[in-house]
């Protein structure tokens, strides 16, 4: 034995009561740490469990499609399609530094997405952040394809978690026919935050996208889906881990099928070309719009871009603009001429081209006059003076009061617009001081009078239908996503005109020879080519236009004996009604029955019915 | 010196069944843990399991007096590659603030990490120099000698920066010199100058508690009547630190860096920052708490599957564990540790010899130091620090160099004679008895 390990083979006694004193100092420690663990893991146990359970359980939306806007023929005019949004996280300590991880993303994501690495890197640095369940990220793209969405989905296990790429869905709306049928089918927007107060959006949240216009205003309650929720556990980086659970199924919205043509839409807005103008072609039946357009127009599919537009092209003429109807009023004055004054058609007024009226000197459009005119010719050529001495004279306003609200002109048609503006009819209550003059300026549909084109379209449909007034009519019924008809929009007849046939057989023959007078008929030109008797009416409006521009109009109503399409053609500005309005009017009934080029588009030209 | 295989019979089984149980609570915990992961370090772990087992064995082959003797030789070896560190050699891990904590020889296939050597090097030569010469505890030298040598590798490794690891240094020499006899007073005077904190508060009752804890110090030292000018020095740093932290302390706070700050904000205020630099302390505590009583199963722990519980296969093992077996598997593991600790101390009291008393003692230390300060961190008692967890957390050397502290314990209980195969009694020989004065004890010397 060494030295050493003899001298060391003693011990001195205190080291075992050194070890007791450090046994009891263990003991004790451990009995805190023991206490501790129970506090933890028994007493705080429910607050722990439910943090640990927000960390990895989300509850996220699974966003429903909205319906589809389908034409009269099951043909697609808007739907939702898909596109994604691109994020990238940012570390909880800021992007200040750009590490190899997210170099190494950024380079991938640039190759997918044909975009050069600074411009992905500038976005990453400066975009705002966003915090998304509990992490931070930032946009990195916008819209992109469905293609490139697959790419990233394919190339996500490349990325470092720290530096992880999230794809998002956005569903956009897409408008087919892009700026056909524009102002009917409206556009989407963010729900606003004095819409969200209002009761018919209860159960909308803020983001979520409402139809802010148009036919995706009106029918949202059809249109709108009810979104779905789904569990998701997802990790640390929010990504999520195994397939997520659904608890609420997601419901698409109803497609809502219109009345509207889309055939017949395009060919009226070639007709119309770029001048501004409407065209309104209605089923005088029951009142459904076959067609509607209106000039300028926007895309919906990009519609902020036009918010600043001169032109205002989001300005919905057919229904909002008001127009003073010009001789186009004079079809409707000749109903209370035959049923209150009792007017024989035959009897005749002499035109002399001027005529006092009320002391004034009142002229016709013609300077040499028509000579004696009766009610046929009174139309036919539509005479002013003709009228200022039946109407303005006799008839008087107030009794055409009565002939105004029966055929819908004092007050909004009702088409299923939410746009629609109210065009004030004028009376002695609304107008304050009323001349005789004015009741002669009205009786050829000038002065105060300004109507909607949807009015004068209306009105001519009940004179079309021999009295019957119906509620303009774009939606025709709405369908669940399988096809079953869940909503019927039943046309809605919102009064009858009192007049006998045989005022009827007058109104019908007057315009009649409009068309079919192949010498004086201001709208002789609607009758060539045209192969069905029709029956229209020209107006010629004065404006207020420095130039002393005239709005030009034609109505028209076709065939004859039982109408099936009532046009009414209104060309802004244009100059007479007969060179300018009329002949637009004939090509949109050429391609209603079928008769010219652009009735040959696929899937064809309808006859309704 | 006798055979080796005389003294197989006296292994104890007792200590080398609860390591064993610790080891498969660690492996079961890892694998758990690590499930769904491609690459799960349970393994590897196996693989230094098996390999630390030969290394223990191999420590059982040899006297520990042998190894006491040669004892200077490795502890100079452990600060040799302490400062092999900062040479090429050294390599960091990426995310640790870039501590060079790791040496990597070429072609060898795996790092080791000389810290954990320098642990049982230091206690080794401790043991040695607190054991080779009476010590009367009146000079200077005998305070600072045995500090100077668990500070130097401490300082060694603070400086990679590995704060964890160099803390577990002070309550190892601590422990070791209070065994070998140091007076109360001297622990007392070396915990003064950490009093030095409450001059942070420039509240007057701070500075009273600080003045009233100073003079109690002063009454023990007079009261157990040890030479003065042994506690002066510390008395002297107690007051200038107090002084300094009082006067620059603010100043030194706005210079710490960031993420010492939030750990530091993070142990007083545990949800200061739930992003930043309390999420990983948070989010440990949630995985502990949500445990519950029997926790979620094996391998169901969202929170370390997941990926909320960083680094849950060393610093945060025991959150993980928590998590996956509840209180019950944590108040299980926290028993098996106190009992390996027992079974240590017990050691300590069999052995015939100092330097078998204070070999036991020191690791004993270590292991406690270790438990304390990773559970306190996952309980939130302590500041976090990363520090791994005795036979629980992955680490090679770590693991290896565990064993080894178990082979030696093995070795001391096999060496020191009395015990008897059949003795399987987990008590403390000699029953419990404080002395009064210490000074009756000095003169067995």
């Amino acid at each position: 034995m060494s030295q050493s390990e003899h001298r060391n083979a003693k011990k001195p006694s205190f080291i075992d009561q050194r070890v007791q004193i450090v046994l009891i100092f263990c003991m004790a420690i451990f009995s805190i740490l023991v206490f501790r663990l129970w506090t933890i893991q028994i007493f705080q146990h429910d607050i722990y469990a439910k943090e640990a359970e927000s960390n990895y359980n989300r509850i996220l939306p699974v966003l429903s499609e909205r319906g589809k806007i389908l034409d009269r023929h099951g043909r697609i005019l808007a739907e939702d399609v898909n596109f994604w949004d691109v994020w990238m996280a940012v570390p909880a300590l800021g992007r200040r530094v750009i590490t190899d991880e997210i170099r190494h993303t950024l380079t991938i994501l640039s190759g997918i997405l044909e975009t050069p690495y600074d411009v992905l890197e500038n976005r990453y640095l400066t975009r705002r952040r966003d915090s998304v369940n509990k992490q931070l990220r930032v946009s990195i793209a916008n819209r992109i394809r469905f293609s490139q969405y697959v790419a990233i989905q394919q190339r996500l296990i490349e990325f470092a978690p720290g530096a992880m790429a999230y794809t998002k869905e956005v569903p956009t709306r897409r408008y087919r026919y892009g700026e056909s049928a524009a102002h009917i089918l409206g556009f989407m927007g963010e729900i606003r935050a004095n819409q969200l107060n209002l009761p018919r959006f209860h159960g909308y949240k803020s983001g979520d996208r409402i139809g802010q216009s148009g036919i995706e205003q009106q029918y949202e309650h059809l249109l709108r889906g009810k979104d779905g929720q789904k569990k998701v556990i997802v990790d640390k980086f929010e990504i999520q881990q195994g397939p997520a659970m659904q608890i609420v199924k997601a419901i698409p919205g109803n497609n809502v099928v219109l009345n509207l043509d889309i055939d017949l839409q395009i060919a009226a807005e070639e007709i119309l070309g770029v001048s501004p103008g409407v065209i309104i072609a209605q089923d005088p039946r029951d009142g459904a719009i076959l067609a509607m357009a209106s000039n300028p127009r926007y895309d919906p599919n990009r519609y902020a871009e036009y918010l600043n537009a001169p032109n205002d092209p989001l300005f919905h003429k057919a229904i909002r603009g008001t127009y003073p109807p010009g001789s186009v009023w004079k079809i409707f004055e000749i109903i209370p001429l035959l049923e209150e004054l009792k007017i024989s058609p035959r009897d005749t007024v002499f035109c002399g081209g001027r005529a006092t009226v009320y002391n004034q000197i009142r002229r016709c459009h013609r300077p040499g006059g028509h000579g004696h005119v009766n009610m046929f010719e009174a139309i036919c050529v539509s005479c002013n003076i003709y009228f200022y001495r039946n109407v303005g004279e006799r008839l008087r306003d107030t009794r055409l009061f009565t002939m105004a609200t029966e055929l819908g002109f004092t007050a909004k048609t009702g088409i299923d617009l939410p746009e629609e503006t109210h065009a004030d009819y004028p009376t002695r209550q609304t107008v304050g001081n009323w001349y005789p003059g004015d009741t002669v300026n009205l009786s050829i549909g000038q002065g105060y009078l300004r109507l909607t084109p949807i009015q004068i379209s209306n009105a001519v449909s009940a004179v079309a239908n021999r009295g019957t007034l119906y509620q303009p009519r774009l939606g025709k019924m709405g369908i669940d996503s399988d096809g079953n008809v869940i909503e019927v929009i039943e046309p809605v007849a919102m009064g009858l005109v009192q007049a006998s046939t045989q005022t009827w057989d007058v109104v019908h023959e007057a315009m009649r020879q409009v068309v079919h007078d192949p010498y004086r008929g201001t709208g002789r030109r609607v009758a060539e080519g045209l192969n069905v008797q029709a029956a229209g009416k020209t107006g010629t409006a004065q404006t207020s236009d420095p130039q002393g521009r005239t709005h030009a109009w034609f109505v028209v109503f076709a065939p004859l004996e039982e109408p099936e399409i009532v046009v009414t053609v209104l060309a802004e500005l244009a100059g007479g009604a007969g060179a300018e309005a009329s002949p637009l009017a004939r090509d949109l009934l050429q391609a209603y029955f079928g008769q010219n080029e652009i009735a040959s588009h696929p899937g064809g030209v309808s006859r309704s019915g | 010196m006798s055979p080796f295989w005389k003294y197989l019979y006296r292994i104890d089984y007792i200590l080398l069944i609860l390591t064993i149980s610790l080891m498969v609570f660690g492996l079961i915990t890892l694998y758990g843990a690590t499930i769904n992961q491609e690459h799960s370090p349970w393994l590897r772990q196996l693989v230094w399991v098996i390999f630390g087992a030969f290394c223990m064995i191999t420590v059982l082959l040899v006297d520990y007096r042998w190894v006491i003797r040669y004892s200077l030789v490795f502890y100079l070896f452990a600060i040799f590659l302490l400062c092999l560190c900062y040479t090429p050699l050294g390599a960091s891990e990426t995310g640790a603030n870039n501590a060079l904590r790791w040496l990597r020889f070429p072609g060898v296939p795996f790092k080791i990490q000389p810290a954990e050597i320098a642990k049982l090097a230091t206690i080794l030569y401790l043991a040695k120099w607190l054991s080779a010469r009476k010590l009367a505890w009146n000079s200077l030298l005998d305070v600072f000698i045995p500090l100077t040598i668990g500070a130097l590798p401490a300082l060694l490794i603070m400086k990679q920066p590995d704060l964890g690891t160099a803390v577990v240094f002070a309550p190892i020499t601590v422990i070791m010199m209070f065994v070998a006899g140091m007076p109360f007073s001297y622990l007392l005077c070396m915990f003064t100058p950490l009093f030095c904190l409450l001059g942070i508060f420039h509240d007057i009752f701070y500075i009273l508690l600080w003045v009233g804890l100073m003079t109690g110090a002063l009454l023990c030292i007079t009261w157990e009547k040890v030479p003065w000018h042994v506690c002066a020095p510390f008395l002297a740093a107690a007051l200038a630190a107090y002084v300094g932290v009082y006067q620059f302390g603010e100043k030194f706070w706005d210079e710490l860096p960031a993420y010492k700050k939030g750990r530091l904000l993070t142990f007083v205020d545990p949800g200061h920052d739930p992003r930043g630099a309390s999420y990983n302390f948070l989010q440990a505590k949630i995985a502990l708490g949500s445990g519950g009583f029997w926790g979620k199963g094996f391998g169901e722990g969202t929170q370390s599957k997941l990926g909320f519980v960083p680094e849950f296969e060393h610093d945060f093992v025991f959150a993980a564990m928590g998590e996956q077996m509840g209180f019950l598997g944590g108040a299980t593991l926290l028993g098996i540790f106190l009992l390996l600790i027992i079974r240590g101390l017990d050691t300590a009291v069999e052995s015939k010899t100092t330097q078998g008393s204070l070999i036991a003692c020191g690791i004993v230390g270590m292991f406690f130091t270790h438990i304390l300060i990773n559970v306190g961190m996952v309980t939130g008692l302590l500041p976090v620090t990363g520090l791994p967890l005795t036979f629980i957390s992955y680490g090679g050397t770590f693991m290896i160099t565990n064993l080894l502290c178990i082979g030696l314990l093995l070795n001391v209980r096999m060496r020191s004679g009395s015990s008897s195969p059949t003795d399987h009694g987990m008590g403390l020989r000699s029953t419990m008895s404080i002395p009064t004065k210490y000074n009756e004890n000095f003169s067995e010397f």
